[in-house]
């Protein structure tokens, strides 16, 4: 194992694969939801409809589904980073910074599933 | 020196004991950073929910021409490369079948060629069939 990969961590490399798996059925079932069996021109009202059928089922999809995907994309691109051999600091500043979009971009989400879901009260 | 070492990395890392791995590494990578891309413009667009329905109705209207429709074939694509290149990562690093690595990339890019011409099919049909014609 080289340096970067310890360095890196086990429970990253390990994180990646639980989020593979995870995503294997969140974003299979979110493009079969919005791309396999749509019905005409996606609206907030059609999306809010849908949500409303099923809230419970659509928050707790959401919650784990958006997490996970952030995970997974930034601490891909985050490795394919240091896979270039950058310098210490840049590596940590890469780091420090994919670690605030992610969570910020989590907050978004989890904001932007809300407001669909209270779209129908 | 760093910069031009670099990029001598990049291009050794594919020629160097060159193989089918090394066809699904430097695919996974480049699907991987596009997916990335993508993404970032996805949240932006589904973003604007927060700023209310009218804000969100435009954004998305925006992105449901037939021509988005179309680029969504490649989308899935991609998507689905990267989704089943990765399971094919998960057999190998997870289970005793990294000898049978090279068998299992091929299987699965024939499974990716049936599963694109079917989306393709259906994708295609959706479009025409909004715009009043028929793939018949």
């Amino acid at each position: 194992m080289s340096a970067h990969v310890k360095a890196r961590g086990e429970f990253l490399w390990f994180f990646q694969r639980v989020t593979a798996l995870l995503l294997v059925y969140f974003l299979g079932m979110h493009i079969v939801i919005l791309h396999f069996i749509r019905k005409g021109t996606i609206t907030f009202a059609s999306v809010a409809e849908k949500f409303a059928a099923n809230p419970v089922f659509y928050k707790v999809f959401y919650f784990i589904f958006i997490p996970a995907l952030l995970f997974h994309a930034f601490n891909g691109a985050w490795s394919v980073f240091v896979d270039y051999n950058p310098p210490e600091k840049a590596r940590k500043i890469t780091g420090a910074v994919f670690w605030v979009i992610g969570i910020s971009l989590t907050v978004l989400g989890i904001i932007a599933v809300n407001s669909l879901l209270g779209g129908v009260k | 020196m760093r910069k031009k070492n670099q990029l001598v990395k990049l291009y050794d890392d594919f020629t160097l004991n060159f193989n089918t791995g090394t066809i699904a590494w430097l695919l996974h990578r480049v699907t991987g950073v596009l997916l990335l891309v993508y993404f970032l413009m996805h949240a932006f667009v589904i973003g604007s929910a927060v700023h209310g329905h009218v804000n969100f109705d435009t954004a998305l209207a925006k992105v449901q021409t037939p021509f988005f429709h179309i680029l969504e074939i490649g989308l899935i694509g991609v998507i689905f490369f990267h989704l089943i290149n990765g399971v094919r990562l998960l057999i190998i690093d997870l289970t005793g079948l990294s000898k049978a690595h090279k068998v299992l990339f091929w299987i699965f890019m024939a499974a990716l060629v049936v599963f694109m011409a079917y989306t393709a099919r259906m994708i295609l049909t959706n479009v025409l069939s909004e715009a009043g014609g028929s793939l018949k």
